[in-house]
């Protein structure tokens, strides 16, 4: 969903409602980034909440020159990755909390089955190569940039994504395989 | 059999690409309320009673800072008044006398008592010619102060009804430090005087 300037020009001189308009317009599609990047769905709401007080106080540095939802949208990975690189702890994740029944579907071309299946699949991904499947592959970030943003070499990048490439490749071959054995 | 995601890796990309985009999640609704209220506590801060820490420390600062002025102000207050009249009166050798004869020492003194606004500016040039004459002790002070009596005898007239209430105050009820010291102090520039009467 578009915002327009008038809208962030009313919060920026205060209005409440108009922050509340804004955050109604973001608050779907930064949600759904916030969950590709963790199998918790607290963690999830943490980093949407703080992103948005991000954005909110920092909205008077927004200048207008591009679109509002892509600078929303780099305030929320930005504030993502630094998570990350606070805790460190890129542990090999392969099992999955069950958030995804709490989830409320709203929008996107897939049913909700299979767009949980997705989410639970980049999640078994380790949490390294997670981040740059996530920035590279939907995100659409260069492997220069995604160097730049975790501080790695372009080629470390490369690496990691043709690794989480097979990885997932694995991860469908096994659930094709189950999947097909419940059908048959 | 039917194969449901991709098994390699050229679709791999492209399937999650478009399968993920523009995909929106309904959030919970309490998040709102708790942006809301972190907001709220965010510009909160701007309240003039807020203590920041930076504040906090500024504010203690400036406390401090205040407090030296006072202190120093206060004391330097102080300060010109001792060291006014030390300047005229330098001289300690005959304390007692100036205790016994109160009359002829407040004749001369009581000009720069009487109005302290021309007590600084006269202490400069009047007290200057002054203070020679105390080095002498007895016999030069004798000249100044017979001249003033003579310039000014109607400042002779008042002068002496002030000095006798002095004394009489002191025994009733000035007993702060200052004016104890104060007067103690003048009193010890009457020797100068004293032997005028003579």
């Amino acid at each position: 969903m578009l915002v327009r300037e008038e809208l962030i020009h009313k919060s920026i001189s205060g209005d409440q409602g108009a922050n509340k308009a804004i955050y109604q317009a973001l608050a779907g599609s930064l949600f759904a980034i916030c969950l590709r990047y963790t199998k918790n769905r607290a963690e999830a709401e943490d980093w949407l909440q703080e992103s948005f007080i991000k954005i909110f106080t920092n909205l008077k540095n927004f200048k207008f020159e591009g679109s509002f939802d892509g600078w929303a949208k780099r305030i929320t990975i930005n504030h993502i990755i630094s998570d990350f690189k606070k805790k460190k702890n890129l542990k090999n994740a392969y099992d999955v909390d069950d958030y995804t029944d709490q989830l409320g579907f709203v929008d996107g071309g897939l049913s909700k089955l299979e767009y949980e299946d997705l989410i639970r699949f980049i999640n078994l991904l380790p949490e390294g190569k997670k981040l740059i499947f996530n920035l590279s592959v939907i995100e659409g970030y260069s492997h220069k940039e995604i160097g730049e943003m975790l501080n790695i070499n372009e080629s470390t990048s490369r690496a990691q994504l043709t690794k989480a490439k097979d990885l997932l490749i694995d991860i469908h071959k096994k659930f094709n395989l189950v999947h097909a054995e419940k059908v048959s | 059999m039917q194969k449901k995601y991709p098994e390699n890796i050229a679709e791999l990309e492209s399937f999650y690409r478009t399968s993920l985009d523009g995909i929106q999640i309904e959030p919970p609704a309490a998040l709102w309320d708790r942006i809301e209220a972190s907001l709220d506590e965010k510009r909160k801060p701007k309240g003039f009673f807020f203590l920041t820490y930076k504040r906090s420390m500024f504010i203690s600062a400036a406390a401090v800072l205040i407090a030296a002025i006072g202190y120093f102000a206060i004391k330097n207050s102080d300060n010109p008044s001792e060291k006014n009249i030390p300047a005229t009166t330098v001289d300690s050798a005959t304390n007692e006398k100036i205790q016994t004869s109160p009359e002829a020492g407040t004749i001369i003194q009581d000009s720069p008592k009487e109005n302290p606004k021309a007590f600084k500016g006269s202490k400069t040039k009047e007290q200057t010619p002054e203070a020679p004459a105390t080095t002498e002790n007895s016999a030069l002070p004798v000249t100044p102060i017979v001249a003033d009596t003579t310039s000014a005898k109607t400042s002779s007239e008042i002068t002496p009804t002030i000095t006798e209430e002095k004394p009489k105050e002191k025994s009733k009820e000035k007993v702060s430090f200052k004016d104890k010291y104060r007067k103690n102090y003048q009193d010890s520039t009457r020797p100068i005087f004293v032997p005028e009467k003579k």
